[in-house]
């Protein structure tokens, strides 16, 4: 498939590595020469410099023989009117990041439709949803789901409680109480796809997929207790603060306080928030938390523009051991550290606005493609055809690649967490979860 | 840097050279002239050399800019020795040093050659000499892109540091379909000569030995009197054409095939290019007339030598020597020049020579308007002044070659025109010089320390001198 990404930063080069990686031919363009410059030397792609918006450019870049235009610069207006273009110059599938949600929303007088927009991706909106599901379920470290949200994938520290923590996987399995699969393993910033003889130790981050309605019982599996989210206190009301709190609202059950530093911006966030508590001062001044009731909260979620202000915050939010602690990155490289020096989760808006337009992106058989945070691997969705070697045959004789594994099957009607018996029909959507180096071997085995 | 990734994949092209190999081996075959088993043999060598470096290292390949410049420096040179083993085992050239030098030459698309009588030459060896020219003219990193899965972002790397040129463009987003793009006009082309030469009465034998040579820029014949051989202005003009044609920057070809022939005229690169050797071959064309030479031939004679020795290809009708003292110089001229960048051609390439007189003539005006921003353009284009810079230095290794190449040969007792000469005519790429190495001489006569010089100058002035002198700069070996 031709694909053209226009802008080339965090989310284009990103979304740039993973696809070309899968044979696309992708056609990079950015006004920025270092960064064009950057790209042609560590990528295999096209990459021509010059500004999105100007057909001549886009023509040299190949517009019209594209089938699809993605469009991540960092301005809304130049993401809308490149998409426009592209619908003049018969672009099937045009994809656009728009921070401004008045572009997105409900009540706007211009529909994506009319933009000419098969998909506008809104990176706050994405965190927002992600850092709610978090709230909600604090003992995850990430979650995504497939068949309807019938099946989850989440990522769980394993803690001293836990009645796997030190034995082997064979071992494990003997203690199977509902249906699971432990998918992945992360320990010291290594991802192994574990086998019967891999053993689980208490600190190591797990990937289990399960029914979503097991999800209590897959906490417990890793040793977390069965409890829920009643006090938050988020730091910063940026755009993102601001529908975090609105969010969390809805619930009746969660109490939210909203620390700000700036009084304007926090009578402004008043504005919109009914019964969340605005406190003006700096979350890093350990009297105004402690006054403010740091000890007794669920989570604490550090959201403002300032990566390193998110960073130390939510390590003094840990020092005085609240529970959870969520922190909102926006430099990607700071994501790899966030488990180093000890901190639970990261956010990051840009993997998330890729991860939402791979998810997008369906590509020959694979109907989707997400990349999680915390683990070096990537989970791909793929439709099961006529043709492929697999159908009709039981999982167990299937002989998948190394550093594979299957993750959930969903039939016409139902999803499953498969186990060996589990057929594979035609039309079936298998979900599978690998590690990079047996990426191509597993596209082999469904192409 | 990492040894077994570059062993690895230098063994992957010994692989691929060794199985080339056996094409000549066929041809001596059906020759019987008795040299198919010495070739064979040198086959089997080189395939089971590679086989072994290929085993050195199994999975994934992981090539680092560092690996790249390695990986392509030592397989040219790992391919000039394996490239003179067909020639020592069969007995062609005795000794290890000429037969370096004749592969090297070879590969490297020079066509300087050592060998005196070149006729008596079984077939195997004489086709195996011309392949040489075509494996090196596109570049058999080139070809290995195109061909080779695993290469991918790496492949980006060697093709950078293979292909000539100040920048090297892609055709398409994949370094592998830009590579096959490549390959096949250059296989097209090559077929289109052998086919228009088989027209004009050269045996189907000669017609593709001379296609290699003249599409590489190469400049190795099947007989001792090169193209002169051939009384036929037929054959003359074909090659002329296809050796212009090689010169040129293959982008603008398969631009041309697509159905734009008019980006030939856009491309100010290919104005530059063409209107000098336009210029020159009518000034040597007067020249000749004045002398009292017919019309026709003067202007065959001086569009043959003109176009051979600007795209570097040193094919010869006409000994050049005989002619007037500014016409040899005006040619030590243009070989400094060379071909297109993109093309097989070698030298100094046509838009590095603009580039430099374009930013003399930056100077010269801020002389007079120290103030004013003076953007070098080049089609309506804005130039980094990086490019720029990376253009000057290159001029000056390029000199600072030149210079310590005459030196050295004329240490060993060459006058000064035969040493001048050979050192330009080897790091350009061409073959033929003056004096000594002329369009009748050969480089026979040259000592032996001069021909491991003059080797180790055309493989770096067919790699563009920068991806093989980064390996002799400390940064590149420090961690």
């Amino acid at each position: 498939m031709n694909i053209l990404i226009i802008g080339a930063g965090e989310v284009g080069g990103h979304l740039a590595r993973l696809l070309s990686q899968e044979n696309h031919d992708i056609t990079v363009v950015d006004h920025d020469p270092d960064r064009i410059q950057y790209i042609s030397n560590t990528l295999d792609v096209l990459a021509i410099e010059g500004p999105g918006t100007s057909p001549s450019v886009l023509k040299e870049a190949g517009i019209e023989s594209a089938d699809m235009l993605i469009s991540v610069t960092t301005v809304d207006e130049v993401n809308v009117l490149t998409c426009m273009i592209a619908k003049q110059f018969g672009v099937k599938t045009k994809i656009a990041r728009v921070r401004n949600r008045d572009f997105s929303t409900g009540g706007s007088f211009l529909k994506p439709e009319d933009l000419g927009i098969d998909l506008i991706i809104h990176p706050e909106l994405e965190a927002t949803r992600e850092i709610v599901r978090l709230i909600r379920y604090p003992q995850v470290q990430e979650i995504i789901t497939f068949c309807n949200d019938e099946i989850a994938i989440i990522g769980l520290k394993v803690v001293e409680r836990s009645p796997i923590a030190g034995k082997k996987l064979q071992e494990i399995a003997e203690l199977r109480k509902f249906a699971y699969r432990l998918v992945a393993v992360n320990r010291e910033n290594r991802t192994i796809i574990p086998r019967g003889s891999d053993h689980i130790e208490v600190g190591d981050d797990i990937y289990i997929s399960c029914y979503t309605k097991n999800l209590q019982d897959a906490f417990a599996l890793a040793g977390h207790q069965d409890w829920e989210t009643h006090r938050v206190m988020l730091y910063g009301a940026t755009p993102i603060g601001r529908m975090v709190a609105k969010e969390l609202e809805q619930e009746k059950s969660i109490h939210v306080k909203l620390i700000e530093r700036n009084r304007d911006r926090g009578l402004a966030a008043a504005e919109g928030l009914d019964n969340t508590d605005i406190v003006v001062g700096e979350a890093s001044d350990i009297d105004l938390i402690s006054r403010e009731g740091i000890i007794d909260m669920d989570v604490f979620a550090a959201l403002t523009d300032d990566d390193e202000d998110n960073i130390v915050t939510s390590l003094l939010a840990r020092h005085l051991r609240v529970p959870r602690t969520i922190t909102l990155i926006g430099k990607t490289q700071y994501v790899p550290i966030v488990k180093t020096i000890g901190l639970d989760v990261a956010i990051n808006p840009r993997l998330l606005t890729s991860n939402a337009i791979l998810k997008f992106i369906r590509i020959g058989r694979i109907i989707s493609l997400r990349h999680m945070v915390g683990v070096d691997a990537e989970t791909y969705e793929f439709e099961v055809d006529p043709g492929s070697e697999i159908v009709g045959k039981k999982l167990r004789e299937i002989n998948f690649p190394k550093g594979s594994i299957v993750v959930a099957v969903e039939h016409k009607d139902f999803g499953e967490i498969p186990v060996g018996d589990t057929p594979i029909y035609v039309g079936d959507r298998v979900v599978v979860f690998c590690i990079p180096e047996s990426v191509p071997d597993v596209l082999r085995l469904f192409s | 840097m990492n040894p077994r990734t570059v062993f690895r994949i230098v063994g992957t092209l010994l692989l691929l050279l060794g199985a080339s190999m056996l094409l000549s081996v066929g041809i001596a075959l059906i020759y019987g002239d008795g040299d198919a088993l010495g070739i064979a043999f040198s086959a089997l060598i080189v395939m089971a050399t590679g086989s072994l470096l290929v085993l050195l290292k199994r999975g994934k390949v992981d090539l680092t800019l560092r690996d790249g410049f390695a990986v392509v420096s030592l397989g040219w040179f790992c391919m000039s020795l394996a490239g003179s083993l067909p020639f020592l085992i069969t007995g062609a050239i005795p000794t290890f040093t000429e037969a370096f030098f004749e592969s090297a030459s070879g590969f490297t698309t020079t066509g300087a050659s050592i060998l005196t009588n070149i006729e008596s030459l079984p077939h195997g060896i004489l086709f195996w000499r011309s392949f040489t020219h075509w494996v090196g003219g596109m570049g058999i990193i080139v070809f290995s892109i195109a061909i080779l899965p695993f290469l991918g972002i790496g492949g980006m790397q060697m093709f950078k540091a293979e292909s000539p040129g100040p920048t090297a463009d892609k055709l398409t987003p994949r370094i592998k379909s830009t590579a096959e793009i490549l390959w096949g006009v250059y296989v097209l082309f090559t077929v289109c000569e052998v086919v228009l030469l088989t027209l004009g009465g050269m045996p189907l034998f000669d017609s593709a030995c001379h296609a290699f040579g003249t599409l590489a820029t190469g400049g190795f014949s099947t007989k001792s009197a090169s193209i002169g051989y051939y009384d036929s202005a037929y054959i003359h003009w074909v090659i002329i054409v296809f050796m212009f044609l090689a010169g040129v920057s293959f982008n603008l070809h398969y631009h041309a095939l697509r159905g734009q022939p008019k980006q030939y005229l856009q491309s100010p690169e290919f104005r530059f290019f063409a209107s000098i050797i336009i210029a020159a071959v009518l000034a040597m064309t007067a020249l000749r007339l004045v002398e009292g030479d017919p019309l026709e031939k003067s202007l065959r004679e001086s569009a043959f030598t003109a176009v051979s020795i600007t795209t570097t290809t040193g094919y010869a009708t006409a000994n050049f020597e005989a002619w007037h003292p500014v016409a040899q110089i005006a040619l030590v001229l243009l070989m400094i020049m060379g071909g297109m960048a993109g093309s097989t051609g070698g030298g100094m390439k046509a838009i590095r020579i603009q580039l430099l007189m374009k930013q003399a003539r930056v100077e010269l005006h801020k002389l007079v308007h120290p103030q004013t921003l003076y953007p070098i353009r080049q089609g309506g284009r804005i130039i980094q002044e990086e490019i720029v810079l990376n253009v000057l230095a290159f001029a000056l290794l390029y000199a600072v070659l030149l210079a310590i190449g005459t030196l050295i040969m004329s240490l060993i007792d060459l006058d000064h025109v035969t040493a001048f000469t050979s050192v330009v005519a080897c790091l350009s790429n061409i073959g033929p010089g003056l004096g000594g190495v002329g369009p009748t001489d050969n480089y026979a006569a040259i000592p032996g320390v001069g021909k491991w010089v003059l080797s180790m100058m055309m493989i770096t002035g067919r790699l563009e001198i920068y991806t093989v002198l980064v390996l002799f700069t400390r940064t590149f070996w420090s961690r």
